[in-house]
């Protein structure tokens, strides 16, 4: 079955064969996505199961085609994520965290330098402010177009671009903080 | 490796986020996920409190059927059939019109009409289906 109309009025009768394919097609990127956020591999787990409970639910009252349904799918992400956030202290994830990221990260041992730079990349953005990281997240990790991001966190293209960018030069400072750079 | 002069670039962003963008479903999610899916499916398919229906056994329905129809015609009746005059609940006549009247009327002559007037009212007072039976006024004051 494709993503199409006829997919998102199956998913609306909730029939079983197009949650299951909604499930396939969405678990990953969910799963990223949180996993992205936090590095905690169980959590992100839970929450993509909470997630698709939350889609049975809510889908039937989607407005919209089949174009609506990936932003769609990330607005709940994103919501669960804000309710996750809300229950947790926030603050600045250590770079010692940061090697569980590799930990589960495939990549070959010979790029430690990479794996290293990438590691204090991912713990950067997961210092980002929760509006930022996900559009950093959304973009670079599940890679949807900014038209999307913007729709998925109710946002205007316009702040989506400003947040890329301001992203961008924080994560400058931070990198260039932590290696000990002026 | 990041030049601290130069800002980020989004190949640079990609290329250090790309372990990220690799990351795996744990072997047990998707099973996980779809118990979710099960759960909140079988979850929606149930109607609302009103909206369901009990099973309850066929004599036990006939029998809350009959108590509740006699309690209706029980609680009912009183309103349709107001006390009668008489103990042994015959029918009202003319005779117990005038005796109400003349009852009512301690101080006075009995006036023509007024055992008349009584009746009507005491007649204004019973439900149609009761029959009344109505004699010959002028035989009954002949009488007394």
């Amino acid at each position: 079955m494709a993503l199409d109309e006829e997919f998102i009025a199956s998913l609306k009768r909730r029939e079983d064969d197009a949650y299951e394919l909604l499930v396939r097609r969405f678990e990953t990127p969910l799963y990223k996505y949180f996993f992205g956020s936090h590095g905690d591999p169980q959590l992100a787990g839970e929450q993509t199961a909470d997630c698709f409970s939350e889609l049975v639910k809510s889908l039937p009252k989607m407005a919209g085609g089949a174009n609506q349904l990936r932003p769609f799918v990330f607005a709940v992400a994103k919501n669960i994520m804000r309710r996750q956030w809300r229950l947790q202290t926030r603050g600045f994830t250590p770079l010692d965290c940061a090697d569980d990221v590799v930990d589960h990260c495939p990549g070959p041992e010979s790029v430690a330098e990479a794996a290293e730079e990438s590691a204090r990349l991912i713990a950067a953005i997961r210092s980002l402010d929760p509006a930022t990281r996900d559009v950093f997240l959304l973009r670079f990790v599940d890679e949807l177009p900014i038209a999307e991001i913007a729709e998925a966190l109710g946002e205007p293209i316009g702040t989506v671009k400003s947040r890329l960018h301001r992203g961008r030069q924080r994560l400058q400072e931070i990198l260039q903080t932590k290696s000990g750079l002026p | 490796m990041i030049d601290p002069q130069e800002p980020l670039s989004d190949e640079q962003i990609e290329e250090m986020l790309a372990p990220l963008r690799a990351v795996k479903l744990p072997d047990h999610a998707h099973a996980v996920n779809m118990a979710a899916v099960r759960r909140a499916l079988s979850l929606r398919a149930r109607p609302v409190w009103w909206q369901r229906t009990v099973a309850v056994p066929v004599p036990l329905a006939i029998a809350a059927i009959v108590l509740l129809a006699c309690t209706t015609v029980a609680l009912l009746r009183p309103l349709g059939n107001p006390p009668r005059p008489g103990a042994d609940g015959a029918r009202p006549t003319q005779a117990d019109g005038i005796a109400i009247g003349r009852a009512t009327n301690a101080g006075g002559e009995l006036a023509a009409d007024a055992s008349w007037s009584m009746s009507r009212s005491y007649i204004g007072s019973l439900v149609n289906a009761h029959a009344f039976e109505i004699t010959d006024s002028k035989e009954k004051r002949d009488a007394l």
